[in-house]
């Protein structure tokens, strides 16, 4: 087995579990069976995606390319993005003991990973880290940013599930909303989700994004901070969080206003991530 | 302090001045990204015209994180960072240093979490038992008797109030060690080819050279590729000799493995192909050589052999790199001069009806250099590590406070009334409290 062939499984795994969790929204929360199997299957695609990379690490070592990670181009980067969120979801699935969140964060990971596998732009070639890339920095780098953005992910798929169930309400003039916007958990939960998983996201982000990022600069090009697009627009989208975070808990903002920023938030992440890479140029050009 | 002055200080210490800051800082960031920096005059002309180039220009936009206003921003974020925390940091540390035992049973009875229950003792009895359960789980009780009964408060994770304004001066101190680094320190760069020695760099921007105070001698730069031909390093072999050195010192610097010495970090940064070959020609008889540096398509003469030669052709790859030579030779005989192609760094014999030679020839490269002094990153340092640290105290310690109020029933027993509050993960304190409440009502001590 190639890791090419398990990577392109989980494209199938993550679009199944995507398929199954939206089932679980139309078909209302009550099918134990149902549930369970999207469970299971989002955490087979998990496991494939796994077994993927470090089969992917494995092949690597054997064509002798020395130092590697498996995170050294935009292909590489989407597979873990998606990992991440998948991971981060059955986390807080099992956190919150609610498995309607899963249609609006695991059509990300399929939407990462499909877009990993089948845009013709990247190459898929396993090819080895350039020098500016040999550092164990990479590692740390890479890891704690893509755990932040998954997390900024989570937070905008579930400012999408507040935004549609508040507007539900108004319009229906129920407390809970109509149809399957009722099984959704409360707005002031979703609310509380949203803020939490924002501020677990800026950690992650400020501190492998921004730190080791800076850290690791500085001992490649030679300065910590060179206003490179990518330290830039990162530096924009921690900027967007932090406010977020200022106007929550210094001057009370909830619900919709919180909900909004983060889909702005998450925007902004968005063009961090893949926006620099392919509309500006700069030093940061691996992915 | 008077009304005005009063004003202006809440004005800088207000949240409302810092997401003014923070979004005009965020929106005016994507101007630099969008407008490349630092470019020629001439190339913003080219892509803008002429209009909106003195347009940039007058706003420093093509240098837009150094310009004034840019400067402004970042000087008034600072200082709404500095009094905001003034303003602030004794409030919070009130909270922590509170005397939480100085309240009412009206108060108490207000608190979010509440719950009662009957000890089977006198007032002094259950508070010491009491006590001993909470400190069992970490909860180390003050006690405070009052008029009607025994007051016990027991709190942990406090000093968490102040893990916010630890970030906030995190920022503080990033921005005093980028300020440090750039009054105290310097950007430069050497470029230089192989088998030279320099004494000084050029500063970035002014090309004004700054000595080193010792000699760094470049004795080869090499490219190493990967078997795909991607290149798997570049590398320049140096010797470093320093009148403080008891002799020379023989290092290497990689990308991502720069060189430290005296202050100074050198980064390998980039290279160039010189327009010069480096030959080596050796008469294999008489054992005598010779080196030149050669231009491509230039003759060359050796005198003493009567030999001459020169580079004809050369093969290069997009990054400038020769993968082969041709070459022509002749010498004082009759036969045709000698035409042969050869690979770099390779030593070929070349057949002459009365002699024959060894012929070696290497491109030769210049190395291009970067060299920071930075006395400001370890502060820098400091500041990235005080924000993990106050990002972890902010993020994963909640305060949580406990207070536990007997007073005695008419039966001679005690009364106990336990409430409590935290300031964030309110759900998973609930779930703690009714835990702890349900052990105290049955007698047991408090898990950790």
């Amino acid at each position: 087995m190639e890791s090419a062939q398990l990577l392109n499984l989980t494209t199938f795994g993550y679009m199944a579990s995507s398929m199954l969790y939206v089932a679980i929204l139309i078909f209302g929360t009550k099918n134990r069976t149902l549930g369970l199997t999207a469970t299971l299957v989002t955490m087979g695609a998990l496991l494939l995606s796994t077994m993927g990379i470090l089969l992917r690490w494995y092949e690597a070592f054997q064509l002798g390319f020395g130092y590697y990670a498996p995170f050294s181009n935009m292909y590489e980067s989407l597979v873990f993005f998606a990992w991440c969120i998948a991971l981060t979801y059955l986390v807080l699935e099992y956190l919150y003991k609610n498995q309607t969140l899963g249609a609006f964060v695991m059509p990300f990971a399929f939407l990462a990973q499909a877009f990993a596998e089948y845009w013709p732009q990247w190459n898929q070639d396993l090819r080895p880290l350039l020098p500016a890339l040999q550092s164990n920095w990479l590692i740390a780098h890479v890891i704690a940013s893509f755990v932040g953005y998954a997390a900024f992910a989570i937070a905008f798929g579930m400012a999408v599930m507040y935004l549609l169930k508040a507007r539900n309400i108004e319009k229906s003039g129920r407390p809970e909303g109509t149809s399957f916007f009722a099984a959704l958990p409360g707005l002031k939960v979703i609310d509380e989700v949203i803020y939490k998983v924002i501020f677990f996201g800026f950690v992650w982000f400020t501190v492998g994004g921004l730190i080791f990022g800076a850290i690791w600069a500085n001992s490649a090009w030679g300065t910590y901070w060179s206003w490179d697009p990518k330290e830039t627009w990162s530096l924009i989208t921690w900027f967007v969080y932090a406010a977020t975070l200022h106007v929550r808990y210094t001057r009370g903002w909830t619900g919709k206003k919180i909900a909004w920023l983060a889909v702005l938030g998450f925007v902004s992440t968005v063009f961090t991530y893949y926006g620099v890479n392919f509309l500006l140029s700069g030093l940061h050009s691996y992915g | 302090m008077t009304k005005e002055q009063n004003q202006v200080w809440r004005f800088f210490a207000s949240v409302k001045l810092a997401l003014w800051v923070i979004s005009l800082l965020a929106a005016t960031s994507i101007v630099g990204t969008i407008i490349p920096q630092g470019k020629q005059p001439q190339f913003y002309i080219q892509e803008y015209g002429a209009d909106l180039t003195r347009l940039f220009q007058v706003l420093g936009i093509t240098e837009m994180y150094g310009s004034w206003w840019f400067i402004t921003l970042l000087i008034i974020f600072s200082a709404n960072l500095i009094i905001c925390s003034i303003d602030r940091l004794p409030n919070a540390w009130r909270m922590v240093r509170l005397d939480n035992l100085d309240t009412t049973p009206e108060r108490l009875q207000k608190m979010p979490l509440k719950a009662e229950m009957k000890v089977a003792a006198d007032v002094p009895a259950a508070a010491e038992k009491i006590s001993r359960l909470l400190a069992a789980g970490g909860w180390k009780a003050a006690r405070r008797d009052q008029k009607d009964g025994v007051l016990l408060f027991a709190q942990k994770g406090a000093w968490s109030r102040l893990g916010a304004y630890m970030v906030h001066i995190s920022i503080l101190t990033i921005f005093a060690g980028a300020l440090f680094g750039a009054v105290f320190g310097f950007k430069a760069s050497i470029f230089f080819p192989e088998g030279e020695t320099v004494g000084h760099v050029f500063e970035r921007g002014t090309a004004r050279p700054i000595p080193l105070n010792f000699e760094l001698h470049v004795e080869n730069f090499e490219i190493v590729y990967y078997p795909n031909g991607m290149v798997r390093e570049y590398r320049s072999d140096l010797i470093i000799t320093d009148p403080e050195m008891p002799e020379p010192w023989r290092t290497s610097i990689r990308v991502n493995h720069p060189l430290k010495h005296r202050g100074l970090t050198f980064y390998q940064s980039s290279y160039e192909p010189m327009s010069e070959f480096m030959i080596n020609v050796r008469n294999n008889e008489t054992g005598r050589e010779r080196y030149a540096l050669v231009p491509p398509s230039r003759q060359v003469s050796w005198g003493e052999e009567d030999v001459t030669f020169g580079v004809m052709n050369t093969m290069t790859d997009r990054m400038g790199r020769v993968h082969e030579f041709q070459i022509w030779f002749a010498d004082s005989s009759e036969a045709e001069p000698s035409v042969f192609n050869m690979q770099d760094k390779q030593t070929v014999t070349v057949q002459r009806p009365d002699n024959n030679y060894s012929f070696y020839i290497q491109q030769r490269y210049a190395t291009g250099l970067q060299v920071a002094k930075d006395p400001g990153v370890l502060i820098v340092y400091l500041g990235f590590a005080l924000m993990c640290l106050g990002l972890y105290i902010t993020f994963m310690i909640t305060h949580r406070r406990l207070w536990v109020r007997l007073t005695p029933d008419d039966r001679g027993q005690t009364r106990l009334l336990l409430c409590g509050g935290s300031n964030r993960n309110k759900a998973a304190f609930d779930q703690r409290f009714s835990e702890l409440a349900e052990r105290l009502r049955q007698n047991q001590a408090i898990k950790q």
